[in-house]
């Protein structure tokens, strides 16, 4: 299936500094991405350049399209939500509403009543007015009635408590998502999106440092989970990731077989969290 | 398109709030003085000295003062009034515009809004000439539609307060010219647009520009200019270009006879000059006017550097994002 986004060589300087480093990816419809790293990875950087919010260097295609020179088009087919404090302060819900129903002409103004109808927003109601968990609803009420083919969330849950977060990722996979739609997620803490994404790329220091679906993570790492005496062995194998626990360590390897990992112990597919850990370790390192 | 620039406009008007707020104080501070002077014609125990080529006579009541008075006079009083009150109300909106253009694009920076603004399916080219229209048309529709008022509103208010006083009610309606002075605003109104367009646009281009500051950006480099200019004796001619479009610059234009920038004079005096004087009453622009405005070389100049200056504004706002 072609891709939605295809990054050939995508690079972004700001000055001397390098944000986004050659990177290469692809998005296919019908999927959850996570765009994952540390704070100053690249990782909006990367959206903004998806977006077509800043200057680039290297091909970049979303949908098709050149996001340097279609950015208003683009928007038609892309729904975007930076994060909560990107909304406008002064205005209110109704006006945001109306706001939305006159500019996008696939907007189904009912759709977005619907879901705040079951939140505690009123219409007369002006964003300032709002909680941190409230706004993140409105914004996701405005999502639920634009009718894009792709999502792209920017660290969308930032500053909410665990509560509005679960509540906003269940949301967002039961109301909104389906295999018509694609939905690009960044963020910095990936357990919190651990359980929804399908493919996930890791990015650090403006490189992409791993880049797959979920489903083959298993079959290019592998943990170990060892006993002290047997740590010191199962180092010659060169783990990618290593963590030191009370009486055992956890290793991750790349690339390894499983044969010769399980004679040191218990051996299964790695927590998405501890291989963002290992990936952004190991980059750091070299 | 269009559906989406008219809301862009209705946009730009719940944001800026003060768009409704400054000409609705200047209304009700318009009624305050109405009131004030009230109070002040009922309880005014000054006398008066009326002299005319046969008489002279010792009037004690304001409104006796006025309501006897030459005609001519009386319409001299009613139209300064009114043209003065013009002139407050739209030199006001025209520093609330001169803010307004500085933030409009900066201030979508600054409080990361932009962010939002852009994921909307709304070209950079509309957003900006969204922004460009509320100065263009909007801010001069509610300089024309606050001064209409608020000299309704004296009018009627004056006519009261003659009526109170046992005098005739219709004495300031007979003198004034509303359908006249409504066209010359209006006429008025569409050369200072047109004569301030370029500064419009340098306002936008400093608002897409400017990281931080605008305001600063917009006044130094104009000032700059003119203090190298003038300091070095350059006679490059700039300072001169750059002071006409000031304010006080189409003023200038307007009430000296020098320039023939503006072809069609007019004065607040009661002095017999062409054009408009307060006695006579109110001669519109002829055809032969506008076109001298139109054909004149310092306007297109002028629409040319403000259609470049938006233009610059438009790319710029392309590329900026949260970052300021």
């Amino acid at each position: 299936m072609n891709a939605l986004i295809s990054a050939r060589g995508l690079t972004k300087n700001y000055g001397r500094f390098r944000a986004v480093d050659h990177i290469d990816f692809d998005i296919r419809p019908g999927r959850v991405v996570g765009l994952v790293g540390p704070n100053g990875a690249g990782k909006s950087t990367t959206l903004k350049a998806i977006l077509g919010l800043i200057k680039y260097r290297g091909e970049l295609k979303v949908f098709g399209r050149n996001p340097r020179v279609d950015r208003a088009d683009l928007m038609h087919d892309i729904s975007y939500i930076s994060d909560v404090a990107s909304l406008p302060d002064w205005i209110r819900v109704d006006q945001l509403l109306d706001l939305m129903e006159s500019t996008h002409p696939s907007y189904d103004l009912r759709k977005s009543l619907n879901f705040l109808a079951r939140t505690d927003i009123s219409k007369s109601q002006r964003v300032k007015q709002l909680s941190k968990g409230m706004k993140t609803q409105l914004h996701l009420a405005i999502v639920m009635g634009i009718h894009a083919r792709m999502l792209v969330l920017d660290e969308p849950t930032l500053g909410l408590d665990i509560i509005y977060r679960t509540e906003f990722y269940d949301q967002l996979m039961n109301e909104y998502f389906n295999e018509q739609r694609t939905i690009l997620i960044t963020t910095h803490q990936i357990e919190e999106v651990e359980q929804i994404l399908t493919d996930i790329i890791i990015i650090n220091k403006g490189k992409i440092v791993i880049n797959m679906p979920i489903e083959d993570i298993g079959k290019h790492f592998a943990q170990l989970k060892t006993t002290k005496d047997k740590a010191e062995q199962a180092r010659q194998l060169h783990p990618v990731f290593e963590k030191d626990m009370i009486d055992e360590a956890v290793m991750i390897f790349e690339n390894t077989e499983t044969e010769r990992l399980i004679e040191f112990g218990e051996v299964s597919t790695p927590h998405l969290a501890d291989l963002f850990v290992a990936a952004v370790k190991g980059s750091h390192d070299e | 398109m269009m559906s989406s620039f008219i809301t862009l406009l209705r946009r730009e008007l719940w944001e800026h709030t003060s768009l409704k707020a400054i000409p609705l104080t200047l209304l009700a501070f318009i009624l305050l003085a109405n009131l004030a002077l009230f109070f002040f014609v009922s309880a005014s125990d000054f006398t008066f000295t009326i002299n005319t080529a046969t008489e002279t006579r010792q009037v004690v009541d304001a409104l006796d003062y006025f309501v006897q008075m030459d005609v001519n006079k009386q319409t001299v009083i009613i139209n300064g009034i009114m043209i003065t009150t013009g002139m407050i109300i739209n030199s006001i909106l025209l520093i609330v515009m001169f803010f307004y253009l500085l933030d409009s694009l900066y201030g979508e920076r600054k409080d990361r809004t932009i962010l939002f603004w852009k994921s909307l399916p709304v070209t950079n080219k509309l957003t900006v000439l969204s922004k460009l229209s509320i100065a263009l048309f909007i801010i001069p529709v509610i300089i024309f539609t606050t001064t209409g008022l608020a000299n309704l509103l004296t009018l009627a208010f004056q006519s009261f307060t003659l009526s109170h006083h046992q005098h005739d009610a219709g004495l300031l309606w007979q003198q004034v010219d509303i359908t006249g002075l409504s066209m010359f605003s209006i006429f008025l109104l569409i050369q200072q647009t047109i004569w301030y367009f370029p500064v419009m646009g340098w306002l936008l281009f400093c608002s897409a520009w400017c990281r931080k500051s605008p305001i600063v950006v917009a006044v130094l480099i104009p000032a700059i200019l003119v203090f190298i200019d003038s300091s070095f004796m350059l006679g490059t001619g700039i300072s001169e270009i750059l002071v006409e479009r000031l304010p006080l610059g189409i003023m200038s234009m307007q009430l000296g006879n020098d320039s023939n920038l503006m072809t069609y004079p007019y004065n607040l005096s009661s002095q017999q000059l062409p054009g408009f004087n307060m006695v006579a009453g109110i001669k519109l622009p002829s055809v032969d006017d506008i076109l001298q405005f139109l054909m004149n070389i310092k306007v297109w100049m002028g629409i040319i550097i403000g259609i470049f200056f938006t233009g610059m504004a438009i790319s710029l706002r392309r590329w900026r994002d949260d970052s300021l």
